[in-house]
């Protein structure tokens, strides 16, 4: 851990070179690139194809060899992913809060449709209400923030959380659902 | 053309639709078992968290409310809240999970690890903790593992600020027959789990597990 700058670009060159697997990766991944680079002023859809035909086999291939290894790693990402839904701990939770309030001042300013405005400004604002519920109840209870299972021993504060979160999770589904009908919906023209 | 390219779009959004119903499904089983873990690890951390308030009301005698503090450390058993009492640990497969007391409605092996009827607790001395549990792929498989032990694996159980250190001392099978013959050391504190043999339905696995002081 303690490295000077010398000794970190040191041990990294070494790392990469250590084995003939990482300098067989790195080959690929540089051949790779060559193909790219060289692709973007011939612009050959073909090349372009087995590009990414090739990438998606190295996957392939690195899910058969590494199954269990990269099973363990999806595994303990998504448990990431369910703490930070379920329990999240206060600074998860506060950054939400933040998003939450950026997005409905950026709502305000926003040229956006009455009704895309209605919506946000709904979700955003129970958002925000919430979190201030959260924070009055642990005002009172005197609770210590620090410490997640202190917070979620009281059912009121998991079930205040866990709403907040899923009208979270609503709003930003609300902005791609949107997105994505903006994207492929094409109003059909009248002769 | 512009309805092509409407129809296009429209086959697109079903697609997309139909593949996240897809996965949907196919991911539903693992994603109900991490769940299951992550609740598990908060009720473990909750059960630790309360074990520790009560050992710093114990540590705290200089205080004036003395008439909080009792000479036992002991988890509040409330048979309507789904709150750990303790905790079963089996580190070589990595097995970690608590228990809730034994008149609790979540005292099931729908939910949980399951404490027999006919077992005592930890705490009772030459006393045969019993624990149920399901074996197989389903989110409540929480003894799915069981298999993979070795006779002088270590188990540990945490009961009322305690810890009680077990080792296999024996294996064995018995038919399904609504009963279970437990061949133990009566002179001895033990730990019995019982669950399904693997790939075998007519059959349940017994492990036995005598207290040990390493």
């Amino acid at each position: 851990m303690e490295l000077s700058i010398i000794d970190k670009i040191l041990t990294f060159l070494q790392t990469i070179f250590s084995s003939f697997l990482t300098i067989e990766l790195l080959i690929v991944f540089v051949v790779i690139y060559l193909f790219l680079h060289f692709n973007h002023k011939i612009n050959n859809k073909k090349i372009k194809f087995l590009i990414c035909g090739l990438i998606l086999f190295i996957v392939c291939i690195c899910f058969f060899l590494f199954q269990q290894d990269i099973g363990y790693v999806f595994s303990s990402i998504v448990k990431v992913i369910m703490q930070c839904f379920y329990f999240p701990n206060i600074i998860f939770y506060f950054t939400t809060v933040l998003l939450s309030f950026i997005c409905l001042c950026w709502t305000v300013f926003a040229s956006y449709p009455k009704n895309r405005k209605i919506i946000q400004y709904i979700l955003l604002l129970t958002h925000l209400y919430l979190f201030t519920v959260f924070a009055t109840i642990c005002y009172q209870e005197e609770l210590s923030l620090i410490n997640t299972a202190n917070i979620y021993q009281y059912d009121s504060l998991f079930v205040i959380v866990q709403v907040s979160q899923c009208i979270f999770i609503l709003f930003w589904i609300y902005q791609l659902s949107y997105r994505l009908y903006k994207r492929f919906h094409r109003p059909v023209e009248k002769k | 053309m512009t309805r092509r390219n409407n129809y296009k779009s429209r086959l697109i959004l079903v697609g997309f639709f139909i593949l996240i119903v897809g996965l949907a499904v196919f991911l539903f089983t693992p994603l109900k078992r991490v769940k299951e873990e992550v609740f598990n690890d908060m009720r473990l951390a909750i059960y630790q968290q309360q074990i520790n308030q009560d050992n710093d009301a114990l540590k705290n005698i200089d205080s004036n409310d003395i008439s909080s503090i009792s000479g036992d450390v002991t988890v509040e058993e409330n048979p309507e809240a789904y709150m750990y009492v303790g905790e079963l640990s089996i580190p070589s497969i990595q097995l970690k999970r608590g228990f809730v007391s034994k008149d609790s409605e979540y005292n099931n092996i729908n939910y949980n690890i399951q404490i027999a009827k006919e077992s005592d607790y930890p705490s009772v001395r030459n006393g045969n903790f019993i624990l149920m549990a399901h074996s197989g792929d389903a989110a409540i498989s929480f003894f799915d593992s069981l298999y993979k032990l070795q006779l002088g694996d270590v188990a540990t159980v945490s009961y009322q600020a305690k810890a009680y250190y077990y080792r296999l001392v024996k294996m064995y099978d018995v038919e399904k027959t609504g009963k279970v013959a437990i061949y133990r050391d009566y002179d001895k504190r033990t730990l019995t789990l019982i669950t399904c043999t693997r790939n075998n339905a007519n059959k349940q696995s017994i492990y036995i597990f005598e207290e040990t002081n390493e």
